[in-house]
């Protein structure tokens, strides 16, 4: 590959938005977008992800900071002349336009050929599984065909970048799953950069290469979504993605935790002696075992039926509460011991940047590599 | 986008003005027919 | 269930028949008589001479200048409100002067329009010397489009208040200019506001009378101070009537023109 092409498509350069009435919105931002990648940005309504977006897209401008696209500044350059096209979380189709001028629109404004606008409206439609659909009105169409137009309307242009504001949210459960895998297609056979935006976690997690998850206007965490569940940097992502069991321990020394009254072995390091910390266990690293088998034991105090598996919480003697994924059923009121792994805890320093975290984990497990 | 604001409201402000001034100049009239009024008064008191 | 609905029905019934219906009624049999009281077409016979088409004419022609200048002034003015922070109170101003009463703001015109009013003192002050302003076609047509102005802002406003703007979003994202958004999104989107609010200044301009007397002093004749006159001058009620009825089919044609577009649009 060449040097041009390992440049990142975007970057973000320290950039920081505050409205009029003084809110800031986004704070010291930065981070790098590569091509050809499924991005996501994570997190709750007002943790500035959609502004990301509006920043990328041009409908905003940066209060200070630098965006970069392709290399060039691109902070005061008007929305209808960048190179990235948006799918809007109500679509936004045109109403006084069929499906077929709707997706033209675009290529109409480029005063592009009647024949070559007809041949790229007719394979985009295609794209999307939607021929046939050119002569109909947006009003005749269903929640997930207007989806299909917008992502057609959006990718006849052939950005290098597609951005996408909560497009699913609108949708029920059942065909937002059959849009997750047909996005996730959609960008692999494109081979362009998507920047989806959307506060649902489970999304995140089953479409992207990279996750950001935001919080009030900083990037928290960035990752693949493995290493976001199985690594999150702080409490607030550990329990933004997915269930958990936060608890307050010890580090008693490196590889050795202290909570709920016991010390127990893991595989993180890197604190110093006797730092108070936070650990994660995820409720599906915890199995039930007879009480004098667990590692902890905790008295059941409810149990819900999930389907694929029995939700069980239980206090153990110290008053934490623990949550068990587990196919085996228990009885509340009972105690049960609880079995997990030692690399099952993950340990959380207070109030450690990302940057702070890479570098305890690359410094331990060198060491850890030497030993 | 803050120049446009500015036409904007500058437009506005125009078109109001036009669509008061005719009762401002009618307020404006009283006014000087009160104060004639008073003046007459005065003059005769 | 129905015989109740009528009971309730009856007040409004009788409403409009004493004030609509009725009236309509004696204009269109009114028109059927000569001065003196007996049954004749003349009057329709008349209104086909050519002093009388010349006068539809000028009417109507007035009448589109008063409409396209309303037009070309509250649009912007109607973007304008959409984009400022307190709407309702700039809503309430726009509506606070119609309560004044038209007499009373056309007379303040003839103050400001005059020879020594306000402009002309202002036009002297600035070296161009005193013009004459008043019983002029621009004098008419400037107090007609205010006059009629808040009643095209209005429903322009609330088209635009409709619009969805991530639509607007959309056109630029897709590479539309500021102007080619307008020209492909926004216009038409708000057409049907465009078509109410011509209605709204169209057809009562087209039987203006009082601001043709008082501001262009007769110069300018319309159909409107053509059955003033007939009725209140001439006393030849039925020709008055005559011109009325042509009206009321005017009206009725360029609702039905303007409003057949509604039916058949996409509605959001």
């Amino acid at each position: 590959m060449s040097a041009s092409a390992e440049q990142p498509i975007i970057r973000f350069e320290r950039v920081t938005k505050c409205y009029e009435d003084g809110e800031t919105v986004l704070k010291e931002v930065s981070f790098e977008i590569r091509r050809g990648q499924f991005y996501t940005l994570l997190g709750p309504s007002g943790c500035g992800k959609t502004t990301i977006l509006r920043l990328i897209a041009g409908f905003q401008e940066p209060s200070s900071g630098e965006i970069y696209f392709d290399g060039k500044v691109i902070n005061r350059v008007p929305a209808n002349e960048r190179q990235v096209n948006t799918v809007f979380q109500d679509y936004a189709l045109f109403p006084h336009l069929d499906v077929f001028e709707n997706v033209a629109f675009g290529l109409r404004i480029k005063r592009m050929k009647q024949a070559d606008v007809e041949n790229k409206v007719l394979e985009a439609l295609r794209f999307v599984n939607l021929k046939g659909y050119e002569k109909r009105q947006i009003t005749e169409l269903s929640g997930g065909q207007r989806q299909r137009v917008a992502i057609a309307r959006a990718i006849v242009n052939e950005p290098q970048v597609l951005l996408l504001d909560e497009p699913l949210s609108a949708l029920d459960l059942k065909l937002r799953t059959e849009m997750q895998y047909e996005l996730r297609e959609l960008q692999r056979r494109l081979g362009i950069t998507f920047i989806f935006v959307t506060h649902d976690q489970e999304e995140a997690l089953a479409m992207s290469d990279e996750i950001f998850v935001m919080k009030e206007g900083t990037i928290q965490q960035s990752g693949t979504p493995t290493d976001i569940y199985d690594e999150p940097i702080n409490r607030f992502v550990a329990d933004f993605i997915g269930e958990s069991n936060i608890v307050a321990g010890q580090m008693v020394r490196d590889y050795e935790v202290r909570f709920a009254g016991r010390t127990f072995e893991c595989v993180d390091g890197g604190f110093r002696p006797d730092e108070p910390v936070e650990i994660v266990i995820r409720p599906e690293d915890l199995e039930i075992t007879p009480p004098e088998a667990g590692k902890l034991v905790v008295k059941v105090d409810s149990q819900l039926f999930r389907g694929v598996h029995y939700e069980i919480i239980g206090y153990d003697d110290a008053g934490n509460e623990w949550m068990v994924h587990s196919t085996k059923r228990a009885t509340v009121g009972d105690r049960i011991g609880l079995g997990f792994d030692p690399e099952a805890i993950h340990v959380m320093r207070f109030g450690e940047t990302e940057e702070e975290f890479d570098r305890r984990l690359l410094a331990y497990e060198e060491s850890a590599d030497e030993r | 986008m803050k120049a446009a604001k500015r036409w904007q409201s500058a437009y506005l402000i125009v078109v109001f003005a036009v669509l008061y001034a005719p009762i401002a100049y009618m307020i404006f009239l009283l006014v000087q027919q009160r104060r004639h009024d008073a003046r007459l008064r005065g003059l005769h008191a | 269930m129905n015989a109740k609905r009528n009971v309730y029905l009856a007040p409004y019934l009788a409403w409009m028949a004493l004030f609509i219906v009725i009236p309509i009624a004696l204009i269109v049999y009114d028109s059927f008589f000569d001065i003196d009281g007996g049954f004749t077409f003349g009057n329709y016979e008349k209104f086909l001479t050519p002093i009388y088409l010349k006068m539809t004419v000028s009417s109507i022609w007035y009448a589109f200048l008063i409409t396209v200048f309303s037009l070309l002034i509250a649009y912007p003015a109607a973007y304008a409100l959409t984009k400022m922070k307190h709407k309702q109170l700039w809503l309430l101003l726009l509506i606070l002067p119609s309560w004044v009463n038209l007499l009373l703001k056309v007379y303040a015109f003839l103050g400001i329009f005059g020879t020594y009013g306000f402009v002309n003192g202002a036009l002297e002050a600035l070296g161009i010397g005193r013009q004459q302003i008043l019983f002029t076609d621009f004098s008419f047509v400037f107090v007609s489009v205010y006059i009629f102005i808040p009643f095209m802002i209005l429903p322009v406003y609330n088209a635009l208040e409709d619009l969805n703007p991530s639509l607007v979003f959309a056109a630029r994202d897709l590479g539309a200019s500021g102007w080619t958004t307008f020209r492909k999104v926004v216009f038409p989107l708000t057409l049907d506001g465009v078509k109410a609010g011509c209605q709204a200044v169209f057809i009562p301009a087209l039987s203006l009378f009082m601001i043709t007397r008082l501001v262009a002093g007769n110069r300018v004749i319309t159909l409107g101070t053509a059955i003033e006159q007939h009725f209140l001058v001439t006393q030849d009620w039925g020709m008055g009537a005559a011109i009325a009825v042509f009206l009321i089919i005017a009206m009725v044609v360029i609702m039905l023109l303007t409003g057949t577009g509604q039916a058949g649009r996409v509605r959001r």
